[in-house]
């Protein structure tokens, strides 16, 4: 009985369904963005989009991006996937690598992003996406703990921060946070940016001669000074390696650091707008990470999330059309002001507020690198946050050997 | 059965003399009370995560970060009414109980017809079929899903309810076999033998004598189920497309962004997920419960 | 050889076994001896991925690390199910109400029982640490998922808290069968409580004790969500199950061949595991 309903309903589901399908182009997006906990002003922007092309209907198919992992490459081996779909850099590798998105070279939008990022937009030359923003990671500031410390400037280097950690230990302030449980995400991107940045201008394309083999870790001076400046912190008691390997960097590293328990946080950008809603903490800013290599601090790109569409896509006009009408400055600024971040644009609007000018002063400077996720082969990028951990939790151990075994790991992607 | 083991413990102890028993129950009455304190504050104790859970769910952001174990001042029931707005909480609750009752009557009809040879029949063939199910419930998940997805295409059930009773009703026949076959190995054989000597076939014995016989394992199984219909995320993630056929948890756990996690929308929808389960839990708990702990031993 | 009608019965449920459980199953392991990205081609590889299961030394730590987890759960939620139970039975009066009451943990999802456990094990401000503070037993914070000698043992306990009412009621259903004359009888002879409890109840609670280890076994060796969620397998490793590596190496890294590979690792562990448990528990409740 109850059988019969499920299949009566579901008959009568597809049926309004194909009735609805025959007024309008049905296009069925999927993305981890635009509902729930990050609506990101897709509904004015999709309503917009409707309004433009009146026969096309946006139909979007929100999941979480863990999910889109076990859905999507089924559906793309089915020969079914969505029309188009939302990736970002480790997407881009292994569904484009393996032939499964659509070469978008000839697109209109292609020449309207700016110039350094076009490099990024695929695999070799082929392009895959539309990147939608630039996001990134640097260190929020609890200005009202900075006052209380008495600390004036924002640390540039690392002894600046061991000299800052002192004044905050001494007003009993916890000076900082590397939330690692979960993987170990904040000790990774705070290496990579010491590691990466080897001066003041850093080398946008130095993560690839490692992954080349052009280059050995193991020989790489700034690679054994970014873990030299980890050292240099915990002797100073920057941060508490224990504490910051049982912070989850996602949920408990936020509120730890709204309720005022620490006074610096690395993380990402898209934090800003959460925070400001809360009021909380009542003064804060977003800087970028004192250095080891140089004198100048550096702030690191994420290059983010943008569209593609999968080589079966059912609709491929209507799906340029979508992605053609996210890239134009009066459309794309709505989404980045609502996700705080930096446009991909030629002179395109970006959504940063003032909070953040520290942070993008260093980037306009050059003092920038890329979170390299997509770049590295993906067992390199899930070990070096564990190696990275571990090292935090035990800042004695020899750091040459690990950086061996990360030139193995290399070769062994390169045989 | 508490009736009886409390009258006979009675009339056991009638035996002996008049001043042993009022000692015995003089101490039985403090033995038994600090019994019921100490699980009583056992089971607190074990509640609290939930109960802390539900508070925390009726609390604006800034009160969680600020003071994190305090209790809620006032209740902010907006919390509910935006994840309930966001979630179409109704509809997806209703289809997530229309999978479950479908699952659960299939899974009973199509396990226990299967163990009834199982159970009776004691030949290397029903052996070797047995073992052959267990190893089902062995599988680790994510094994075999692109190709149960091409499969599920090619029976043209994308976006379907009959996907998801398919694929819950083939993943629980395992436990469903593993339940009702020791289930059945207790059920004494002389009914179906007399059934037998009256020339019923052994259709309508399994249908007539043995099925009413398995309601209490049915109860246990139909737990098992239900828990794991309604805290799957995969399969309507996987099979599902349209929003307004997707079943609870996937909607809950949009709420978890990818790199931010919001305490205002994670406690109340994970309390609004739970409280079906809650309600009906309660509603059934005597009949649940008894169900359940009669079938899985005996 | 007339064939017995009954094994008819079994057709249509081992029809649809095969056809949506093991036909999919065999094509996902077949995997295990390719190179593949989930999507487009997958290549050949031979043994290769297995051969690196055997040679990774991690995998040590991660086979220790499910062994532990699985054991730490499965006597925790059992000895402690048992004991509950058997205070429980002596006290009639509250005996369903509280069996309710334990069972309402396992009624929430394992995702969001993780996410609430991160809140409460925070470090800082977290909700144990808090309230051990709070009883005056400040020196008993730990970080409790930061720590790796004891991060295990906190996910563990999620665990065991999670479903320690089911084997409580599992156990509480074999107490009903135990027949009051036989507990009587003990008390009249002078036999304490402690003893009746060793020589009595767990002799007769045999089956019960079976379905409850073989359950809880499968469920542990399997199950990925409390570490995944809680600390996605750090810190250095120290909570990375075998069921949480799987799901790493799909979704994070993308080798769904080295995860078929040790998805046949972990199915061949398992079902060693439980055939060997259940004969000695089978062969113990013969005995009886």
């Amino acid at each position: 009985m109850e059988l019969k309903n499920a299949v009566a309903g579901s008959l009568l589901a597809t049926c309004m369904f194909s009735l609805s399908t025959q007024a309008a182009t049905e296009l069925e997006v999927s993305s981890w963005k635009g509902a729930g906990a990050e609506v990101a002003n897709f509904p004015l922007i999709i309503e917009r989009f409707e309004e433009k092309y009146p026969d096309i209907k946006v139909k979007l198919n929100y999941m979480a991006r863990n999910d889109m992992v076990t859905s999507i490459p089924a559906r793309m081996q089915a020969g079914n996937p969505p029309d188009v779909v939302m990736v970002d850099a480790e997407f881009i590798l292994h569904w484009g690598g393996n032939g499964q998105l659509m070469p978008l070279n000839d697109q209109a939008y292609v020449e309207r992003v700016q110039p350094h990022l076009k490099r990024f937009l695929g695999l070799g030359d082929d392009i895959y996406y539309s990147m939608l923003q630039v996001s990134g990671m640097g260190v929020y500031v609890n200005d009202d703990l900075f006052r209380q410390a008495g600390v004036e400037s924002y640390p540039n280097t690392i002894d600046e921060l061991v000299g800052a950690c002192k004044a905050f230990n001494d007003k009993g302030i916890q000076p900082l946070l590397m939330a690692a449980n979960n993987g170990g995400w904040t000790p990774y991107v705070y290496f990579l940016a010491m590691a990466l940045a080897d001066s003041d201008t850093p080398n946008p394309t130095r993560i690839d001669d490692f992954v080349s083999g052009e280059k050995k870790f193991a020989d790489d001076q700034a690679m054994k000074n970014a873990f030299e400046g980890f050292r240099a912190m915990i002797n100073a008691d920057c941060f508490d390696p224990m504490v910051s390997a049982g912070t989850d960097p996602w949920s408990v590293a936020l509120t730890t650091f709204q309720s005022g328990r620490v006074a610096m946080l690395p993380q990402g950008m898209w934090n800003i707008t959460p925070f400001s809603n809360d009021q909380l903490p009542e003064n804060f800013s977003l800087h970028p990470f004192p250095v080891i290599n140089g004198s100048k601090p550096v702030v690191m790109d994420y290059n983010g999330p943008g569209w593609a569409i999968p080589k079966d896509s059912g609709q491929v006009e209507a799906a340029k059309k979508w992605i053609d009408f996210w890239m134009t400055d009066e459309n794309l600024k709505e989404y980045l002001t609502a996700d705080t971040s930096i446009t991909t644009l030629q002179g395109g609007t970006s959504g940063v507020p003032s909070l953040a000018a520290p942070y993008e002063d260093a980037r306009t400077a050059g003092q920038v690198v890329t979170f390299p996720v997509g770049s590295i082969p993906a067992d390199l990028g899930a070990e070096m946050p564990h190696d990275i951990t571990s090292f935090m939790l035990d800042p004695d151990q020899d750091y040459n050997a690990i950086l061996a075994r990360w030139d193995k790991l290399v070769e062994k992607e390169l045989n | 059965m508490d009736g009886i083991t409390i009258k006979s413990k009675v009339e056991s102890v009638d035996s002996s003399s008049n001043s042993k028993l009022a000692s015995i129950f003089c101490m039985r009455n403090i033995k038994q009370g600090s019994m019921i304190f100490l699980m009583s504050a056992v089971t607190l104790i074990l509640l609290s995560p939930v109960i802390y859970m539900v508070f925390m769910s009726f609390r604006s952001r800034r009160e969680i970060m600020m003071e994190p174990l305090a209790l809620p001042t006032k209740f902010h029931f907006s919390n509910y009414l935006n994840v309930i707005a966001d979630m179409n909480y109704l509809g997806t609750v209703m289809n997530t109980v229309g999978v479950t009752v479908v699952t659960i009557i299939l899974v009973s009809i199509l396990s226990s017809l299967a163990a009834y040879p199982l159970a009776r029949l004691r030949s290397k063939v029903s052996s070797l079929v047995y073992v052959f199910f267990l190893l089902g419930m062995v599988i680790p998940p994510f094994a075999a899903l692109t190709p149960l997805y091409l499969f599920i295409r090619d029976l043209g059930l994308l976006d379907t309810y009959a996907a998801l009773v398919i694929v819950y009703t083939v993943g629980h026949l395992p436990l469903g076999v593993f339940f009702y076959t020791s289930f059945m190995k207790a059920i004494p054989k002389e009914l179906e033998e007399a059934a037998t000597l009256d020339g019923a076939s052994p259709l309508k014995i399994y249908w007539y004598v043995i099925f009413p016989m398995l309601k209490p394992i049915t109860g246990t199984l139909a737990i098992f189920i239900t828990l794991g219909v309604w805290n799957d995320v995969v399969n309507p993630l996987l099979f599902i497309t349209t929003n307004e056929k997707l079943t609870i948890m996937p909607a809950v756990l949009r709420f978890l962004g990818t790199y931010s996690v919001d305490p205002t929308k994670l406690f109340p929808a994970a309390v609004l997920a739970s409280l079906p389960l809650l309600v009906v839990f309660f509603a059934l708990s005597k009949q649940i419960v008894n169900g359940m702990t009669a079938g899985a031993v005996k | 050889m007339k064939v017995d009608k009954r094994l008819l019965f079994l057709l249509p449920a081992l029809f649809l076994y095969i056809a949506f459980t093991m036909f999919p199953v065999m094509k996902g392991i077949s995997l295990s001896l390719t190179e593949y990205a989930g999507v487009g081609e997958a290549t050949f590889v031979g043994m290769d991925n297995y051969k690196e299961i055997f040679q990774d030394q991690r995998y040590l730590q991660v086979l220790k690390n499910t062994l532990v987890y699985g054991i730490t759960v499965v006597i925790f939620q059992n000895g402690l199910g048992l004991i509950f139970a058997a205070i429980l039975n002596s006290i009639p009066a509250v005996r369903d109400a509280i069996r309710t009451a334990l069972l309402v943990p396992s009624m929430l999802s394992l995702v969001i029982a993780g996410y609430v456990w991160q809140f409460l094990y925070a470090p800082m401000g977290g909700g144990l640490n808090e309230l051990l503070v709070s009883l005056g037993l400040g020196s008993w914070q730990r970080v409790w998922l930061g720590d790796s000698s004891i991060a295990l043992f906190s996910v563990a306990a999620v665990h065991v808290w999670m479903f320690v009412g089911y084997s409580t009621a599992i156990f509480l259903a074999g107490y009903s069968g135990i027949s009051s004359e036989v507990k009587d009888a003990a008390r009249v002879d002078g036999v304490s409580p402690i003893k009746s409890f060793f020589y009595i109840d767990i002799p007769l609670l045999a089956p019960a004790i079976t379905v409850n280890i073989t359950l809880a076994t499968i469920g542990t060796l399997k199950s990925f969500e409390f570490p995944f969620i809680m600390t996605a397998g750090g810190p250095d490793y120290a909570t990375m199950t075998l069921g949480l590596r799987i799901f790493q190496l799909i979704f994070s890294e993308f080798k769904y061949g080295s995860a078929a590979a040790l998805s046949v690792v972990m199915i061949l562990l398992v079902a060693l595991i439980t055939v060997a448990q259940n004969s000695y528990l089978r062969s113990r409740e013969d005995k009886i």
